[in-house]
């Protein structure tokens, strides 16, 4: 079926090559064995989820990392890149999705920042003409005398991609480059990409996990899971369904929880939901979420596509532009966070350690932090500190911590018990209804399998859970129903034991299937 | 993860204590703690280590005269020099507790000064225009005017924060000039003493009912600004350590983000704990005005108290009783500088190369309360035999 790109590595060398590349951090294995080539005037994708090991190979090829073994040549000749500086002495530059450019300077500042080419005591005039040449050289659209905070994200992108191709760059990078841009800035990025790459001596490295922008712009797609290549591909001979089922596995190794025994009514209800995210950007847009008592939703897709204000909209940290939020009859639109927790909601956020848990404060501090103002534990305008420490003592015990001092702080948890600590908690506050955002994210098998355990034992209890995760084999072992989401809006919906995991592979990569 | 390596590879300084951090100095190495229950004798060793550092440079600068002596007298060695620092150390407390309020939210009041002063003139203000009452409901409400004017003065900055993320640092201390002014125009003008004269502009004396008493403890007269930070300390400890605000506070202080999440309406908050530290600040002004010896609104009420006060709080941690001793020892050390005088040190020389020289001992003992020194256990030294004790092993992921 699949049929490996056979390369014409007789013709042409190729630009870089790459040779059984590895990358260890302690036992896990971020990049495996990778092999990859970059023949000069292609665009090549590499594709994959995230923790497929995307990040980890650029950061080899940019000097951030160095492999634990195998080679990398250019033009046939092993070279070693021992920093950022030497990537780019050897014409490999990198365009991140931050662009690091000085939001008071000019396009034209900005590109000669920094750069041994820059002319001494330049004026501006002179600054500006040289961007001139440099946009019209790469036939890039930069306009010298704007400022960047002046300008839209696309252009940003155009002066941080002439800054890295000015500087000699043969080997353009670009790390997830649409996920800041608007889908005509995309097509056009695209457009540019393939110009800047057909009948150059350049090679475009496309790193993604959107499955129909690599069918738009590349020659070549290389998709890697779990650290490896799980193939290479000419694009031409990819549809997306073949791209999904690559990058995701056929072999994800599920064993179903038990569905839930008694679905209740409605608990958590959005409705028409749009929200934006914190650079004002539109994350949600006309949402619908129904969650009802005694059932886990899960909720798939890949990051950034609005799971976070999905789950700050729910718990009342992020307001609303349009929409409603009901918990049963009640109306919680607009309403202050202190509102959705005596509503009975709990949040189990995204980010324990910033968003969750005080680590400076001990642990009986962090374990009334949601059960503070009610009695026994408030006691008029003050708090009684045997309550506290009975009722920490408790939720420890609950989640099966062994801890002695109930004082020292919450740094001194490791990364699994700070979760239960926090898992339990928030059940705790959860009479209702949980918002879990990657709860085993982190943790290791047994710790990530307490959590489990504790979920599906407050669904049982006749709580809503709603179940953010990137981890598709836990969605798929855990969710009584599963819902997608790309962009701000739910793509498709399943019931438990009718998971198509290449359905969802299609939808996670924003590819509209019909559900079947 | 890739822009957290290459700013860490790009602007490197020179030497950080944490790059040194669990690496192996034959059989030694420096552990990062998590907790250090001790780290006010931290800060206490650091501040008198760099008390007796000065003075040694100073005695030796000096070549002649004693300056131990000349020190000892001026400060703990007598009655005189009790009395002395306690008198200086009075306003610090109560500005030093207005700055630590702030400071268990993470935000910086930098207008004690300004607000001192607003306090002080309120209370002027309404002795002038009821002089007719007598003593104690007068202080009284000297003393509710004074926390308001406080309060008031804190009320843009507190607001500008909190809705408008605009720092409090900067709109604070630049009120303190606003203060200035305000303060230079009633003393010069509707309130002017005509029979003061030259650079010193002030008001006449304010009546005498308003006068704080002086407490008298075994022969050491005490004035009552001190009796006030006592207890102010006191109540403050009591109510941030033990209420459901304090808690508040103590979550958001330690991250906004866990307080919106915790459900606490961390905006509001905000307003309540600034405005508690500008009351408080004004509550300063008012007690150094009828309680100190000045006992007039003058522009030489304050010699940079406020701003004292919040070098004060951080020394002490931002603890509330820890400011009240740090007030006395901060006290001392400018009661020291002035003694110098006569020595021939200029008195700023004496105050602030003492002060300066203690809070940078002070910021080093602190930085270096967050590590201890352990010997490896020899059992890991013997496992690595192959490796020669000399080498420094480098670990590349030592993330801290």
């Amino acid at each position: 079926m699949i049929v490996e790109d056979s390369a014409p590595r007789s013709a042409i060398v190729p630009l870089m090559e790459i040779r059984e590349v590895t990358k260890r951090f302690g036992s896990l294995i971020a990049v495996d064995r990778v092999d990859l080539d970059i023949h000069p005037g292609e665009v090549h994708a590499i594709l994959g989820e995230n923790g497929a090991g995307k990040t980890t190979l650029m950061n080899l090829l940019a000097g951030l990392l160095k492999p634990d073994s195998g080679q990398i040549s250019l033009d046939g000749s092993e070279v070693t890149i021992s920093s950022p500086r030497k990537a780019l002495e050897l014409g490999i530059g990198i365009v991140h999705q931050h662009f690091r450019l000085v939001e008071n300077f000019t396009a034209a500042e900005n590109l000669h920042l920094g750069w041994n080419e820059t002319p001494r005591l330049a004026g501006n005039k002179d600054l500006v003409d040289r961007t001139h040449s440099l946009a019209k050289q790469f036939d890039l659209d930069v306009e010298p005398n704007a400022r960047i905070w002046q300008m839209s994200v696309g252009e940003q992108q155009r002066v941080a991609i002439l800054r890295t191709l000015s500087r000699g760059a043969r080997i353009l990078i670009l790390d997830e480059p649409t996920a800041v841009l608007t889908p005509t800035e995309a097509d056009r990025l695209f457009e540019m990409l393939r110009g800047l790459a057909i009948g150059s001596n350049r090679g475009v490295i496309f790193i993604s996990h959107k499955l129909d922008e690599v069918i738009s712009v590349s020659d070549r797609v290389t998709v890697l899971r779990a650290g490896s290549r799980v193939s290479t591909l000419k694009t031409v001979d990819c549809n997306q369904e073949l791209l999904a089922k690559m990058m995701i596995g056929r072999h994800l190794n599920t064993q179903p929880a038990p569905p839930s025994a008694a679905l209740g009514p409605a608990v958590l209800v959005g409705k028409g939901i749009s929200a934006r995210n914190d650079r004002g950007v539109p994350a949600l847009e006309d949402l619908d979420i129904e969650l009802r008592s005694g059932e886990i939703v899960g909720v798939a897709g890949v990051a950034g596509n609005g799971q976070r204000e999905l789950s700050e909209v729910l718990t009342g940290l992020r307001p609303v532009d349009s929409g409603q939020i009901f918990m049963g009859d009640q109306e919680l639109t607009g309403a202050y966070p202190v509102e959705f927790l005596r509503a009975g909601i709990g949040h189990i956020p995204e980010d324990r350690y910033s968003s969750g848990l005080v680590t400076s404060e001990s642990i009986d501090h962090n374990a009334v932090l949601r059960a503070f103002r009610d009695p026994p534990i408030r006691r008029g305008l003050f708090l009684s500190p045997a309550a506290i420490k009975s009722y920490a003592r408790q939720l420890v015990d609950a989640v099966k911590i062994s801890i002695r001092d109930l004082g020292s702080s919450v740094r001194t948890l490791s990364g699994g018990n700070a979760q239960r600590l926090l898992t339990g908690r928030e059940i705790a506050a959860a009479s209702k209804a949980l918002v879990a955002v990657h709860p085993t994210r982190g943790l290791d098998v047994g710790a990530a399998e307490a959590v489990r355990q504790v979920l599906l034992k407050a669904r049982d209890s006749g709580v809503g859970i709603l179940l953010i995760s990137e981890d598709l084999a836990e969605l798929l072992s855990l969710s009584d129903r599963i819902v997608v989401i790309f962009q701000g809006r739910l793509t498709g919906e399943f019931n438990k034991y009718e998971y198509d995991v290449n359905t969802l592979g299609l939808l996670m990569g924003g590819h509209p299937a019909e559900i079947g | 993860m890739p822009e957290k390596m290459a700013s860490s590879k790009q602007d490197k300084p020179i030497l950080r204590l944490k790059d040194l951090a669990d690496r192996n100095f034959r059989g030694w190495k420096i552990e990062l703690r998590t907790d250090n229950p001790r780290r006010w004798l931290y800060r206490l060793s650091a501040i008198l280590l760099g008390g007796v550092i000065a003075l040694i440079a100073i005695q030796l600068s000096i070549g002649e005269g004693n300056a131990f002596e000349r020190i000892l007298k001026a400060t703990i060695g007598s009655r005189k020099g009790i009395e002395n620092v306690l008198e200086l150390a009075a306003p610090l407390m109560a500005t030093g507790l207005a700055a630590a309020i702030a400071i268990k939210l993470g935000a910086w009041n930098v207008g004690v000064e300004g607000q001192f002063f607003m306090g002080a003139w309120a209370a002027a203000g309404i002795a002038f225009a009821l002089d007719g009452l007598s003593g104690p409901p007068l202080l009284i409400l000297m003393f509710v005017g004074a926390i308001g004017a406080g309060a008031i003065w804190m009320l843009i900055p507190a607001l500008a924060r909190a809705y408008l993320n605009i720092s409090e640092i900067l709109t604070t201390l630049m009120l303190n000039f606003v203060a200035m002014a305000f303060l230079a125009y009633w003393a010069t003008g509707p309130w002017r003493d005509p029979r003061s004269q030259g650079a010193v502009l002030a008001t006449p004396k304010l009546p005498e009912q308003t006068r704080l008493p002086v407490i008298s403890i075994a022969g050491v007269e005490i004035r009552f600004g001190i009796v006030i930070g006592l207890v102010l300390a006191v109540l403050l400890t009591a109510i941030f350590r033990k209420s459901v605000f304090g808690y508040m506070v103590a979550t958001v202080g330690a991250s906004e983000r866990v307080g919106a999440y915790a459900g606490i309406k961390v905006r509001r908050l905000l307003v309540t704990v600034l405005l508690a530290s500008g009351a408080t600040a004004g509550l300063a002004g008012v007690t150094h005005m009828t309680g100190g010896a000045i006992n007039r609104y003058s522009t030489s009420l304050s010699s940079n108290t406020g701003y004292t006060g919040i070098a004060v709080a951080v020394l002490a941690g931002g603890s509330f009783l820890g400011t009240t001793a740090m007030a006395v020892i901060i006290g001392a050390i400018i009661a020291a500088g002035n003694s110098l005088r006569i020595l021939g040190v200029g008195s700023e020389l004496g105050r602030f190369g003492l002060t300066g020289f203690i809070l940078l001992v002070a910021a080093v003992g602190e930085g270096l309360s967050h590590y201890r020194l352990v010997r490896r256990e020899p059992r890991e030294v013997a496992g690595s035999a192959h490796t020669p004790l000399s080498v420094i092993t480098l670990t590349e992921d030592t993330n801290i």
